[in-house]
């Protein structure tokens, strides 16, 4: 009997405070083998033909769907014009004349710089209880929050800089606060994203300026240091990985490189994370996106998707509206309907893909309403249709190109799936090669009993209800001894 | 063992490959194809499907159920099959099995061998019929695709230059005219433009209903129609980026034409413009166009590749 997928993480929260919130240090007790590691598979090194033995852990294959979650200092400004990504503000700020340029000379005047509004950051409505529930509502099996952005804002207390959100702003730890939530209600595995370069930093090269005088100013919270990566970005990556263990690393900015162009050297983080996660009484699977600079376990397609099924385990992260960050200039109107977003979700798990959708929440730490309907519809409709999604892999063709209305396949244990993107009447006609046999019962998920169907002129041809579960995507199942 | 939580069932594998006999086979050559299946995972493969797949197809050539499948488990599969003369393009043997972990969760592995078969002018099969308003235009079909290799020194109100595949007849009062563009090569000419077309007839557009949907090389979406049927395309809608794959539609509601278009598979579609062309009569022409845009490049030729051309009614 199958698992309760919704809570796969109980076993683990009840082990205690180390998988809860693990102290700093816990991971490298772990890794230097404190506990007894996973027999046979020897420490991965940091070179790149080492990190490329790693498996794609089963849960994120399974998985399908997660919630991308944009938070920092720009949620306060939240966007100059309704097609900006209000993430990218203090970057494109920096140059004259641009709308970011105009809106904060007009809107903060040109004394008042970017830092200047890290107070404003207050998160004083953040409930991450409340987030992570609403995560399950919306089906979704994991998370990855903004660590750190390419602003160098962290949103927990790193040490190697005063510029976070303990500090400064909330005076609070969000990363900690949602990762411990998560883990406490064992539902949805906690990931982080992490921006590896940053728009300005004196370390990096770039240091922060005021964009109206061209004057350099002080980077609140900033240490100096020498090496930016060896003394600050990798520091950075071992501590989010020591100590909130995080279930997926997902990085980003790598193209904010330091002068000079040296490398990441992202593989010593990368073999530390890997092999603290089997190094311990009970392994766990990790995995890491594509924008490290070396090995990867998947690939990302940003606001785009694979148009073709992928042997290679990929990841679609889209916004819901154009920006990643809050931008309270964006009308409800331009945000990507439920029907869309449902079934993008079909079609990327029909190719090998999972969906991480993305939120952004307000500086006082709300969702906005309309992030929250979009989740709560895609949520209704995998508590009734999420069979075909979850645990599912793609079928022979992930599609049927060119009918008026989309058709996906995944197969799941003991059954070909049918999505119907649509809500399709009278007759629905699928290619006769499905896997069907004269015994075979077809159901729609959402419904009661079999339905009708026959093969006719090399096609299958089924009876379909005339009340159906969804507007949006409907789903048909077929019986598949194998 | 490890539990539902852990890592039992994290593993690279299975491993499976494609060979083929001969290495680097020729069309119409008798192929054999040897699909590999070695479960190197560390927990066996329940319900194994192994699914062979022909070049240029998309249903299975074989499928053989395989059972569970231990632990070190290998197992060896040969399909013999013509390289079939209708295929051009990137064209791949290809092997997919499926197979469950556990109750809960299924997997696949992919595995192909892939061939690059340049397309010729082979000519186009009834119903196509071709027309073109160039010296130098070809035609190709290869399978559900539509190839025409053109020069052209323009495809616009003032100059129209192009070759093209129609259906005759094929756009009803109400209908959906809908193609893939695949690709466009030939040409570094961002202009060049390859697209839908539809008029009363395509060989004389003076005849009224005519317009074109086109996706440049690199200029975007141009919607331009004949709004007063002299067979001048004088409307124009469109710009942005360029996508290629996409997806073109023209939907026609009596003399409406909406045009759409799709860069992720017909998830979606965006409107491009609806436009009156008061001209538009009776079952219309419907087809594909290209043309190399060449007075600025001059003595280029485009090759235009479409996938999945058809006008329905609506």
């Amino acid at each position: 009997m199958a698992v309760d997928r919704r809570h796969f993480m109980t076993t683990a929260a009840a082990l205690g405070g180390a998988v809860l919130l693990a102290p700093p240090g816990t991971a490298q007790a772990l890794a230097q083998g404190a506990v007894s590691g996973t027999p046979g598979i020897p420490d991965y090194q940091p070179t790149k033909a080492s990190l490329d033995t790693h498996p794609v852990p089963r849960w994120y294959k399974d998985a399908k769907f997660g919630i991308f979650v944009h938070w920092g200092i720009y949620s306060v400004i939240a966007g100059a014009t309704p097609k900006s990504a209000s993430e990218w503000y203090l970057w494109y700020q920096s140059t004259k004349d641009t709308a970011e340029w105009k809106y904060h000379r007009d809107t903060y005047g040109e004394d008042v710089t970017y830092d200047d509004l890290i107070p404003q950051f207050k998160a004083e409505k953040y409930d991450p209880d409340a987030w992570v529930k609403l995560f399950e509502q919306a089906g979704a099996e994991y998370f990855a929050l903004t660590s750190k952005h390419h602003d160098g804002f962290a949103l927990y207390p790193s040490k190697v800089t005063d510029r976070h959100s303990v500090a400064y702003g909330p005076k609070r730890d969000l990363v900690g606060e949602l990762m411990t939530a998560a883990r406490k209600r064992g539902t949805v595995r906690p990931g982080l994203y992490y921006s590896l370069g940053e728009y300005f930093n004196p370390a990096i090269g770039r240091p922060m300026r005021n964009f109206y005088t061209d004057k350099e100013i002080p980077m609140t919270g900033y240490k100096p240091v020498e090496d930016y990566i060896g003394d600050y970005e990798l520091k950075q990556l071992y501590e989010i990985i020591d100590r909130y263990d995080p279930e997926l690393l997902w990085a980003d900015g790598q193209w904010f490189r330091p002068t000079g162009n040296p490398p990441w050297r992202s593989e010593e983080p990368m073999a530390h994370y890997y092999s603290q996660a089997k190094n311990r009484k009970n392994p766990k699977g990790v995995v890491i996106n594509d924008r490290f600079d070396t090995h990867f376990d998947f690939a990302t397609y940003e606001q785009r998707t694979n148009p073709t099924m992928d042997p290679q385990k990929w990841e679609c992260c889209m916004t819901m509206g154009y920006s990643w960050g809050y931008n309270k200039h964006e009308p409800d109107e331009v945000y990507k309907t439920s029907e869309f977003l449902i079934q993008l979700l079909a079609d990327v798990v029909s190719k090998n893909g999972n969906l991480l959708l993305n939120i952004g929440p307000r500086a006082d730490g709300t969702i906005p309403e309309i992030m929250q309907e979009r989740l709560r519809d895609i949520g209704a409709w995998l508590k009734v249709n999420g069979a075909a999604i979850y645990g599912s892999t793609p079928w022979v063709r992930a599609e049927e190109e060119g009918g008026s209305l989309g058709v996906r396949y995944t197969v799941s244990p003991g059954k070909f799936n049918i999505i119907v993107l649509g809500a399709p009447s009278g007759t629905l006609s699928v290619p006769g090669d499905i896997p069907i046999s004269a015994t075979s019962r077809i159901r729609l998920l959402g419904t009661s009993g079999s339905l009708r169907w026959t093969r006719r002129d090399g096609k299958i041809h089924i009876t379909v209800p005339s009340n159906l579960p969804s507007d949006i995507a409907n789903v048909f199942t077929v019986d598949w001894a194998r | 063992m490890g539990t539902r939580n852990g890592t039992q069932f994290d593993a690279l594998g299975p491993t499976l490959t494609v060979t083929t006999e001969p290495a680097e086979p020729a069309g119409g050559d008798t192929v054999t194809a040897t699909a590999v299946l070695t479960n190197d995972c560390p927990f066996p493969l329940r319900n194994a499907v192994l699914h062979l797949i022909d070049p240029g197809a998309t249903t299975a050539a074989k499928t053989i159920p395989l059972g569970d499948l231990r632990r070190g488990a290998k197992t060896t599969r040969r399909w013999e099959t013509a390289m079939p003369a209708d295929v051009a393009g990137n064209v791949s043997f290809t092997a997919h099995v499926v197979f469950d972990v556990d109750g809960e969760s299924s997997d696949c592995a992919r595995s192909a061998k892939t061939f690059t078969v340049p397309y010729e002018p082979n000519g186009v099969r009834d119903p196509y019929r071709t027309f073109a308003t160039t010296d130098d235009a070809k035609f190709g079909q290869y399978g559900t695709q539509l190839v025409i290799w053109a020069g052209g020194r323009d495809f616009s109100g003032g100059t129209d230059e192009k070759g093209g595949i129609l259906l005759p007849g094929s756009a009803a009062e109400s209908s959906v005219v809908q193609v893939k563009t695949v690709s466009l090569t030939g040409s570094d000419n961002p202009t060049a433009k390859y697209g839908i077309a539809v008029a009363n007839d395509l060989t004389a557009p003076e005849k009224g209903g005519y317009a074109v949907l086109t996706m440049s090389k690199s200029f975007g979406l141009e919607f331009m129609t004949d709004s007063d049927g002299n067979g001048r395309l004088d409307t124009w809608a469109g710009g942005g980026g360029s996508t290629h794959p996409a997806w073109l539609r023209l939907v026609r509601d009596g003399t409406t034409y909406t045009a759409y278009s799709s860069v992720n598979n017909g998830l979606s579609w965006t409107e491009i413009a609806s436009v009156n062309v008061p001209s538009a009569s009776g079952a219309m022409d419907a087809g594909v166009v290209a043309s190399a845009v060449n007075l600025n490049y001059p003595g280029t030729t485009v090759q235009a590749v479409f996938d999945h051309f058809t006008a329905e009614e609506a």
